[in-house]
């Protein structure tokens, strides 16, 4: 029997793709388009979540400046805080959980615990927390500080931040009595804390993910490393006493959905075609992401595989895994263009496709990794979603009034249960 | 001469000790009708701050609340030893763009005992130094704000370029108290700055508006106090390089209106200050009306409750009976809340045109 999965959309509230073709009638910054968004996915789609990325530094690793970055909109270049929209969302819609990206190297405890105790209750128990550690200095250097602890180090202080907040959200009241100075002066949080979200992919990663998260998202590009990230984790959550269902792994994927594969085909051509995903603009972004400036590297010379790279190892091994070490040029070729795990064709092809994967990684979902631009939007909610439902794969009502009930529930997929819908209806 | 409209503006505090069981801020269902009936009532801005701190966050409720309004501006009160100033500049950079430019901060310069831990301070904070940290923290807000020029964005996929670089500036700032480098990473909003408020009580406090606030807020219980209080921000901002009317002042009043003293007495007592005005519909519009006139301010700051029949008698009756008389106009909705509220001000500000003062007023 196919084994039935959940939807998230992974996004941010940034300039991602402002050079698409069809970009009349649309700019990112407008909230409508995130209302309007937010609600086809939940009344039509019936997601589990939106989630947006969030960082918040304009790199200089390219050319030590941050003059490529802005040129292009790369990285966090014109991206808005994520707890905004997010507040906004909360009221405007009704099922969707509402998953901000909030660092605990930059939050301390307290601020953190009153912003998302907030968002819970405003959204009646459906806030998400994106747990991030913070990855590099050009983030650092807006807090005060010049560089960032190493990445252990900094997972050891979210271990403790975790804790702190949890205790300032378990100790929640509205009683002013003088003794509770320190205390959050808020009722306790309808799910009485938000659902944790993680998706760092390194040891110590693992290691906080399997202890605190519940939902998992990881970009990987073959269902076959999929389903390995997946066993490992359930493996290392069990370890340490967990029920291994408590936490959901989610796979990023860039659906594109037309009349024909020939029409999809020729779409996904259109995209890789515009001007801005260029050589120059792939090894701007490659190089923030491995910590290293590649601009004094000769173009058409093999990248060297000792350089002293301080960000992402895996982004870095990627290019030399089939054997030959690829040229600057290349790299920049295949890094303008980059995408998540490719899922094209028409709506049938695509559901397919992701049935079977589904079915052999075993669970538990996808993470439609896309900008909410309606072109992204509406061909999944209009022709997947009701390609997939008619399999019974994915979530045709919601069930419970909370995102974590709606995220754990073994029976997602099943029609709502009657005794439950008057407690939906009232809301 | 026709008479000074005139500008409205509602404090709202929320969380436990607001004065409300329901605890309405936490339901979309019911804040969203009292805020409507707030904003249709022609009030320029709504003001929300924590009646006991830490309650509820007003910049998640700023975010959430512009869902449910179109026109009215919505101003936060963050206290600065709460948030990294990159963080605070980003949250109202970010949500003057997710309000289509109707944010504005008021900024809370409190050096509260846990605040002062984050600066390093062992036990109760220096008093002397709360103005001189919060100085340095406004200006790297507003260097900020500043770091991407109004025409940054270029956004031409046919060229493949989105921003100008040379317009999208590093701050690199490095004071006593703070070291950023920037720039903000989200653009200045096509509606410009946000809106700096300042509710005014001190000495310090009004030395620090006439610095650095576009609009004050004067706590006074009598027009005296109140005229004072202006011409106190007047001279603050003329010591600060600015000119003498660069800060709108506000001052709050309190409103009781009935027809009958029972239906008087049954209010409850809003918290906060300012001008109590009490007495039936049309004599209460009348006072606030003698009130304004006489202190010769540019708005009043409605202390604000979350009882229902209070602000249905507030709005519908008291505020409809200043627009009945042409006192009070319907926001512009094609206006940012700061233009509309700063009008000839800004354009002051933003040219180097010669002044066009007061034609706004006229």
């Amino acid at each position: 029997m196919a084994t039935p999965f959940h939807l998230i959309w992974f996004s941010t509230y940034a300039a991602r793709n402002w050079d698409l073709p069809d970009n009349q009638n649309y700019h990112w910054r407008d909230p409508h388009v995130y209302h309007d968004m937010a609600h086809v996915l939940e009344t039509r789609g019936k997601f589990d979540a939106i989630v947006f990325a969030d960082s918040d530094g304009i790199p200089t690793t390219y050319a030590g400046k941050n003059d490529y970055y802005v040129k292009y909109g790369l990285e966090n270049v014109g991206k808005g805080d994520p707890l905004p929209i997010f507040a906004a969302l909360a009221a405007s819609t009704k099922h969707l959980g509402l998953v901000p990206t909030l660092s605990t190297t930059f939050f301390t405890p307290q601020l953190l615990a009153q912003t998302v105790g907030t968002l819970d209750h405003l959204s009646a128990g459906r806030s998400g927390w994106n747990i991030v550690t913070s990855l590099s200095s050009h983030n650092a250097q807006n807090y005060g500080l010049d560089d960032l602890p190493s990445g252990n180090q900094r997972y050891d202080q979210a271990d403790e931040f975790m804790e702190t907040v949890e205790t300032l959200w378990s100790e929640a009241t509205v009683d002013s009595d003088s003794n509770n100075s320190g205390r959050l002066r808020m009722p306790a949080l309808p799910q009485g804390k938000p659902v944790y979200m993680q998706a760092g992919g390194s040891e110590r990663g693992r290691t906080f993910a399997a202890r605190h998260a519940e939902l998992v998202i990881a970009h990987i590009n073959t269902p076959k490393a999929m389903k390995e990230f997946r066993d490992d984790m359930r493996r290392r959550i069990a370890a340490i006493g967990r029920d291994p269902d408590s936490c959901k792994f989610f796979f990023t994927v860039k659906p594109l959905i037309a009349e024909t594969t020939k029409e999809a085909r020729a779409q996904y051509a259109k995209q890789k075609s515009r001007p801005a995903l260029n050589v120059e603009s792939g090894l701007v972004n490659y190089a923030s992401r491995i910590g290293y400036d590649v601009s004094k590297l000769p173009l058409d010379e093999p990248l060297p595989l000792d350089l002293p790279i301080v960000g992402s190892t895996g982004i870095f091994r990627q290019h030399m895994e089939n054997g030959r070490a690829p040229t600057l040029r290349e790299i920049g070729q295949m890094e303008a263009v980059k995408e998540s795990y490719l899922a094209l064709g028409t709506a049938e092809e695509v559901a397919n496709q992701l049935a079977t994967d589904m079915d052999y990684i075993g669970g538990d979902g996808f993470a439609i990794r896309e900008t909410m631009h309606p072109s992204n939007v509406i061909p999944v909610v209009e022709r997947l979603v009701p390609a997939l439902q008619a399999r019974g794969l994915t979530r045709s009502e919601y069930r419970y009034p909370t995102f974590r009930e709606n995220l754990l529930d073994p029976e997602f997929n099943q029609p709502a249960r009657l005794a439950d819908m008057p407690r939906a209806a009232s809301r | 001469m026709a008479k000074q409209p005139i500008h409205v503006g509602w404090a709202a505090r929320v969380g436990a000790g607001a004065g409300s069981e329901t605890q309405p801020w936490l339901r979309p269902d019911l804040y969203g009708e009292l805020i409507g009936m707030i904003e249709r009532a022609g009030v320029d801005f709504i003001l929300v701050s924590e009646a006991q701190r830490p309650t509820l966050s007003p910049v998640i409720l700023a975010g959430a609340w512009s869902a449910k309004t179109r026109t009215i501006g919505i101003v936060p009160e963050m206290l600065t030893t709460d948030y990294p100033p990159f963080k605070l500049a980003r949250l109202i950079g970010t949500l003057n763009h997710v309000t289509e430019g109707r944010i504005g901060w008021a900024m809370d310069t409190s050096l509260t005992q846990s605040g002062a831990h984050n600066y390093g301070f062992e036990g109760p904070p220096p008093a002397e130094l709360r103005h001189v940290i919060a100085a340095e923290y406004v200006e790297v807000c507003n260097k900020l704000f500043d770091s991407w020029a109004p025409d940054a964005l270029v956004e031409s996929p046919e060229a493949g370029i989105f921003a100008d670089p040379p317009k999208v500036r590093p701050i690199h700032h490095a004071g006593k108290y703070f070291k950023v480098r920037g720039p903000l990473n989200i653009m200045t909003a096509p509606h410009g700055t946000p809106l700096l408020v300042q509710t005014v009580r001190t000495d310090e406090e009004i030395r620090f508006a006439g610095q650095y606030a576009d609009l004050a807020i004067v706590a006074g219980r009598t027009v005296d106090d109140v005229s004072r209080a202006r011409k106190q921000l007047e001279a603050a901002a003329t010591a600060a390089g600015r000119t003498a009317d660069a800060v709108k002042v506000y001052f709050t009043v309190s409103i009781r209106a009935g027809e009958t003293p029972e239906a008087i007495a049954a209010w409850q007592r809003p918290s906060g200050g300012g001008i109590d005005l009490s007495g039936s519909v049309e004599a209460v519009a009348s006072q606030l009306e003698d009130t304004f006139d006489a202190a010769q301010c540019d708005g009043v700051v409605v202390q604000g409750s979350w009882v229902a029949t209070e602000i249905n008698v507030i709005c519908n009756n008291v505020l409809a009976t200043l627009r009945r008389r042409g006192r009070i106009a319907l926001p512009n909705p094609a206006l940012s809340l700061r233009r509309r509220l700063l009008g000839a001000n800004l354009a002051q500000i933003e040219s180097a045109a010669p002044q066009r003062q007061g034609s706004l007023r006229a």
